[in-house]
């Protein structure tokens, strides 16, 4: 008995020193980040050249502030939530670590973008996040079945009951506060004020529930619903309606008369990252513009770096200029930061349009 | 002196079960239990209070969710025991040997594959482009593109197909514990089918009966995927409604209070079943 | 009057053949056995009389009516299972009125049968007790009574005293021997336990292999079985075999066993039994008289004497065996309870006799 207990206590400390020794001798970076951001090829690219193994994590905004929260900022090292998201997430609980400046190649970005997003992700002084990939929500519509389709109102149009998609979340709620004249950015800091906006768009969300084939809930489920011709028109991502475009040439991203939505995702460090040089690495790696054109393809989104789009494929610049003419570029609507407690107020207008019958 | 060597030797073969019961059981719970009776002051702050338990029962929303969770779970029970219970008397009491296993088999096939795979086999049957709807135009039935999915009866379905297994199991194992001679006997006695089955196979297969239905109750009053894959965007389910609280809301404190008022009500639920068919806990367990 | 009638029955399972030709005929209020080792096919044909069983020729009359597609529940026929069967979640009562809530009998009527029922078998003040706080002679006794209250034309009983102590059964078969008396009721009794078939039984078949071997008293099968199946299952045996020396004109067979021993036996049937005919002769031990001189006996004409090689004390039913000198032929004896056999030891010698009826010879066809 004592010697098989012996023996065991070897082999774990045998296994354990082992494990130890592994982990240190090959570094790795867990990346908690959004489906395609990490293409395999940029990083089997940034292996070779560092020597640093990735690990890569899919995930969404909500899903990577609820895991980091669980752990107090623990389990990943790089974590890549949107701008709008990430100081209200970190007042409320702490899960990020300050950025130093002075370790990222800003000569990499393109200025005004890096300029807007310290000034969204700051919190005394202190910086929590820069730019990686941009894009916008606007509507997918295939232009034979819905060409009537222009701004997120017309998605409500009795001729498409039971042949419209969109999410049951807050984007959905901004972009239809806007189509019905409101601004909800100017409300953000109002609660009062925000309050009788989202009464209003709860409204027009039931009205409009007879129309919902379903509420979509990840980019390949609402791709799926457009193709078999289930749905017509959506509200959906740039990226997604391209892809559709390329399959379909009828079906199209349209960006909405009141404006498309734009967001920017980010690169923020979790509170106990462990890979922290890993981190900045892999920053200023991806942010080199062939690699961020690589990005750019695998995600069918355009990157804060600068010069990229000169390595960016010709087909993606001609769909992204078919659906931004220049004043729709002017009309984007970027995403404020999010003050904390407003997902509370919009969580309750969810699920009374989602009980609604 | 040979008391207590008998103790520590009970204790120690004892210790795995009860450090998993304290460790993955019960800590969780009383730590959900204290999430849920703070309320958030300020940002990083909280302060005791019954707030998320009174917000359940004010909300209409939210009790109407877990009413209406709780009766389709209750109505899929009910199919689900009249489905399993002809099967399971057949498989029980009419086959023999090999075919017996067989079928018993076949009960347990659809289990190898995930429920998620499942549901998504019945998202590609129900759905409007899928093949029961191109089915029903080809054969003339239907002259446009028919949707199934996307409603309570999609629920249902898919919550039936989910539990069927965790009912056939239980009513299979007490009826084939059931003499034959039995049954034999209150035909030989002048009883008809239905008199031999109400008065004789029912009351012993009661036990079985009754813990299969608690364990497919609580499965689908648990389930998550079958009722917001099928469901669509009226499905309401109070699981989802949960994880909603969680992940999306960031609000620990709401997702914890209803975690723990559907362990409540839902033993409450069963405790009132176990009342009505007069059956015990541990009866039924056994 | 004809209570029950078979013609003909025959039930085949895949390839074995259970019941193979089977004819019987049972009058009212008999008390009718049917005696055989496991496997002979008496379950099978009393499932067939149940109802349980549809035979695959032949047919089944009760009180001159065909049971041919009658189903159990429509039978005037009612059977003891042989674990009884009792209702678990029933209480006395409730399963001795199970069959007459099925008849829609008025409730009060309901209650005065079984109560009538149930302190004719002796449970009277048991009625609301539930069947695991009886014992098990009472449960054997409220099986009987939930049949007997439905007044069948016949009773199955299938090996009920199977799983019954020692004991309980000698006092069981006394007590259904009685209970049949009183209510009066045909009795179609199964059993493997010939003794259980000789006591209680009007007249016993003795089945073997889906036939009946032999239908007859109890006294026909112990003192005249026509078998040599019969001879050995019914009873115990010395059984030997030998070949015929002689026939006389009596018709009694001088017989001479393998290993020597000469004796004279009555031959079962006629027209075989000629000089040189290869026998098997069965007497049983109780049918020798054992005597330890030579002097009277002189009327058996089977006479030999040996000396003791073993006592097998059992009681009353205590066996010596003897060799014979000469031929070292040893032969089974029961022990009389005489005082003069009480000092009797191993290499006595002993003078043993018997008369030439009670050895019966079969012709044994090699």
């Amino acid at each position: 008995m004592k010697k098989i207990v012996k023996r065991i206590t070897l082999y774990w400390f045998l296994g354990m020193t082992l494990s130890l020794g592994l982990s240190a001798q090959a570094e790795t970076l867990r990346l908690l980040t959004w489906g395609g951001y990490a293409p395999k090829e940029v990083v089997d690219l940034f292996e070779k050249e560092t020597g640093i193994e990735v690990k890569v994590t899919k995930s969404n905004n909500e899903d990577m502030i609820s895991k980091l929260r669980a752990t107090g900022g623990a389990g990943f090292d790089l974590a890549q939530p949107s701008q709008d998201r990430i100081a209200g997430a970190q007042i409320e609980f702490d899960i990020y670590k300050p950025i130093d400046l002075s370790r990222i190649t800003s000569d990499l970005f393109i200025p005004s973008m890096l300029d807007a997003t310290v000034r969204n992700t700051s919190i005394d002084d202190r910086v929590y996040g820069v730019p990686h990939v941009w894009g916008t929500s606007g509507l997918i519509v295939d232009q034979k079945a819905a060409g009537s389709v222009h701004d997120y109102q017309d998605l409500c149009d009795e001729a498409l009951t039971g042949k419209v998609s969109y999410r049951l979340k807050r984007p959905t709620l901004i972009g239809f506060a806007f189509a019905a004249g409101e601004d909800p950015f100017a409300a953000y800091g109002d609660s009062g004020k925000y309050q009788q906006v989202l009464a209003k768009v709860e409204k027009l969300l039931i009205a409009c529930k007879p129309n919902v084939k379903k509420y979509w809930s990840g980019s390949d489920d609402l791709l799926n619903l457009i193709r078999s011709g289930e749905v017509v028109a959506a509200m959906g991502w740039d990226a997604g309606g391209w892809k559709l475009n390329e399959e379909n040439a009828d079906i199209r991203f349209v960006a909405p008369k009141s404006g498309a939505l734009g967001w920017i995702d980010t690169f923020a460090l979790p509170k106990k990252t462990k890979a922290e040089d890993a981190a900045y690495k892999w920053i200023n790696f991806v942010m080199r513009p062939e690699i961020a054109a690589m990005i750019t393809a695998s995600a069918g989104n355009f990157t804060a770096s600068k010069g990229s789009s000169e390595y960016v494929e010709d087909g993606l610049k001609k769909r992204f200029q078919e659906s931004f003419p220049s004043e729709a570029i002017d009309n984007i609507k970027w995403y404020p930061p999010v003050p904390a407690g407003l997902e509370e107020m919009e969580g309750k207008v969810l699920d009374r349009v989602k009980a609604a019958k | 002196m040979r008391r207590s060597g008998f103790n520590l030797g009970l204790w120690l073969l004892l210790s795995p079960l009860l450090l998993w019961l304290l460790l993955l059981i019960l800590l969780p719970h009383v730590d959900l239990l204290l999430i849920s009776l703070r309320e958030r002051v300020a940002p990083r702050e909280y302060a005791f209070s019954l707030g998320n338990y009174r917000e359940f029962f004010q909300e209409p929303l939210y009790w109407r969710t877990f009413a209406r969770t709780a009766l389709l779970s209750i109505l899929a029970t009910a199919l689900t025991l009249l489905i399993a219970f002809p099967v399971s008397y057949y498989v029980a009491k009419m086959l023999r040997g090999r075919i017996k296993n067989a079928l018993f088999l076949l009960c347990l096939i659809p289990f190898w594959v995930s429920e998620l795979v499942r549901t998504y086999g019945w998202m590609i049957l129900l759905r409007e482009s899928g093949l029961v709807s191109n089915l029903l135009q080809w054969s003339g039935l239907s002259e446009t593109p028919v949707e199934l999915l996307y409603n309570d009866g999609a629920i249902t379905v898919g919550l039936v197909y989910s539990a069927m297994l965790f009912m056939v199991v239980p009513l299979i194992t007490t009826l084939d514990s059931l003499d034959d001679s039995l049954i034999e006997a209150g035909y030989d006695l002048g009883g008809s089918h239905w008199h031999v089955m109400w008065e004789i196979v029912i009351p012993h297969a009661m036990p079985g009966m009754v813990s299969g239905c608690i364990l497919v109750f609580m499965l689908t009053l648990g389930n998550y995927l079958t009722p917001t894959l099928l469901g669509g965007k009226d499905s309401l389910w109070f699981t989802e409604q949960i994880y909603t609280q969680f992940i999306t809301r960031f609000n620990w404190e709401q997702g914890s209070a209803f975690g723990i008022l559907l362990l409540m009500l839902s033993s409450l639920i069963v405790w009132l079943g176990l009342r009505l068919s007069r059956q015990s806990f541990a009866q039924v367990m056994s | 009057m004809i209570d029950l009638e078979c013609r003909e029955l025959v039930k085949t399972f895949d390839r074995f053949t259970a019941v193979d030709g089977v004819s019987l005929v049972v009058e009212k209020g008999a008390f009718f056995s049917i005696l055989g080792p496991s496997g002979c096919g008496k379950t099978t044909l009393m499932r067939m009389l149940a109802g349980f069983e549809t035979p695959d020729r032949g047919e089944v009359r009760i009180k001159g009516r065909s049971m041919l597609g009658v189903p159990p529940n429509r039978r005037p026929v009612n059977m003891v299972f042989q674990h009884l069967a009792l209702f678990p979640n029933m209480s006395v009562a409730e399963n001795v009125g199970y069959g007459l809530r099925r008849r829609k009998t008025p409730r009060v009527e309901i209650h005065r049968r079984v109560q009538d029922v149930l302190s004719r078998v002796g449970l009277g003040d048991s009625v609301d007790k539930r069947i695991d706080q009886l014992s098990g002679g009472q449960q054997q006794r409220v099986a009987i009574a939930r049949c007997l209250v439905l007044e069948p034309d016949v009773l199955l009983l299938d090996e009920p005293l199977g799983a019954l102590d020692l004991k309980l059964r000698e006092h069981m078969k006394v007590e259904l021997k009685k209970l049949q008396s009183e209510f009066g009721t045909t009795f179609i009794y199964i059993t493997h336990d010939q003794s259980e078939a000789l006591a209680m039984s009007d007249r016993v078949a003795v089945m073997n292999r889906g036939v009946f071997e032999q239908v007859g008293s109890p006294q026909d099968l112990y003192y005249r079985p026509e078998t040599p199946f019969v001879a050995s299952f019914v009873g115990e045996n010395n059984r030997w075999r030998g070949r015929i020396v002689h026939r006389d004109l009596e018709g009694r067979l001088q017989v001479r066993t393998e290993q020597g021993m000469s004796l004279y036996a009555s031959a079962a049937g006629r027209g075989w039994d000629r000089a040189g005919q290869e026998v098997e002769v069965f007497v049983r031990p109780e049918m020798i008289s054992l005597s330890l001189s030579a002097a009277h006996e002189e009327m058996h004409e089977n006479r030999l004497e040996g000396q003791v090689v073993n006592i097998l004390f059992d009681g009353s039913r205590s066996q010596v065996l003897v060799q014979q000198h000469g031929s070292d032929q040893e032969v089974a004896v029961n022990l009389p309870q005489a005082a003069e056999f009480s000092g009797l030891s191993e290499g006595a010698p002993v003078y043993l006799s018997w008369p030439s009826n009670r050895s019966h010879a079969f012709p044994f066809w090699a």
